[in-house]
């Protein structure tokens, strides 16, 4: 089966620096893979080249089986893709908004309106679908999001920090939709800082640190290799440069003086 | 030449219609744009069109 994200020495450099450095990564339909790095790891650069928004410096990237830096039309047709921070045109309704999307995406009026309706009810948002995106509040805004970057029914979806706003309810929701679109073949590419939702959702995680790929396996398989009991101490043992606890005391002394 | 415009912009008749309409929709709330600066970047959530 070909791989629904397949990266080859992918390299990105940013004035000199190199935000992403030689990344070899495989990922297969029906994978939910959880992508995990400190802060300026290189996972946001990696997810803009994956979905074609950023070019990369050296080395090939693969999505549905086209490549990115030739073909990023024919990826977006086929991803979707809920960015960490995102604009909307808040002077659209919901569902304008959508109903934009559903035109980009070449849907059929008739199907996308009812599609729209339907997946607004079940984010439970219908009452508000006739509210302009500038009065939602920020958890409405990313169930907006999300909509938008499922209603095409896309092979591989990128979601970088999914979850951010949504109430217990909502985010239980987008949880056991992702492992449902798996379910079906999708392949999820899912970057999240918070690794009890990771270690719970993801099939597979990789880790990158200072842009290279530092881990990759189960959560399990991870903490057995650095010799944690969590994902959360693997990590820390992975991509932490100071103990925790000391730059707690550090920053506590700082604020007292 | 139209078509040709559009296919440099990485986008179809029925692309520029939907962003056209969504476009003069905004206009004529006197707002308009994406909400935060850099109104271009808005169109990264709106796959696909050009890189």
């Amino acid at each position: 089966m070909a791989a629904s994200i397949h990266t080859e020495n992918l390299s990105r450099e940013y004035g000199g620096r190199l935000a992403l450095t030689d990344l070899n990564l495989e990922v297969q339909p029906g994978e939910i893979l959880g992508f995990l790095g400190p802060n300026a790891a290189g996972k946001s650069t990696t997810v803009k080249i994956l979905v074609g928004m950023l070019k990369p410096s050296s080395g090939t990237a693969r999505v549905a089986g086209f490549d990115v830096a030739r073909d990023p039309l024919e990826v977006k047709r086929r991803i979707g893709y809920v960015p960490e921070t995102a604009a909307l045109y808040e002077t659209l309704t919901a569902r304008e908004y959508l109903a934009l999307v559903a035109s980009l995406h070449h849907q059929p009026r008739t199907t996308a309106q009812a599609r729209i309706d339907e997946l607004l009810e079940r984010f439970d948002l219908s009452h508000a679908r006739d509210q302009r995106l500038s009065e939602f509040s920020k958890g409405m805004k990313q169930k907006v999001l999300i909509t938008a970057a499922l209603m095409h029914g896309p092979e591989i979806v990128f979601l970088d920090e999914p979850l951010t706003g949504l109430d217990a309810n909502a985010a239980l929701v987008v949880k056991e939709l992702i492992r449902g679109l798996a379910a079906q073949g999708r392949t999820i590419f899912f970057c999240s800082h918070v690794l009890e939702v990771v270690e719970r959702v993801c099939t597979r995680i990789v880790i990158i640190d200072r842009g290279r790929a530092i881990a990759d396996g189960t959560a399990a398989d991870i903490a057995a290799r650095t010799g944690t009991a969590s994902l959360e101490s693997a990590f820390v043992s992975l991509t932490g440069q100071r103990d925790a606890a000391q730059v707690t005391q550090d920053l506590i002394n700082a604020l007292s003086r | 030449m139209a078509e040709r415009n559009l296919s440099w912009l990485g986008i179809d008749r029925i692309q520029w219609q939907a962003l056209v309409v969504a476009y003069l929709r905004m206009d004529g709330r006197r707002a308009g744009g994406a909400s935060r600066p850099g109104r271009d970047r808005a169109i990264t959530c709106l796959p696909p069109t050009a890189a």
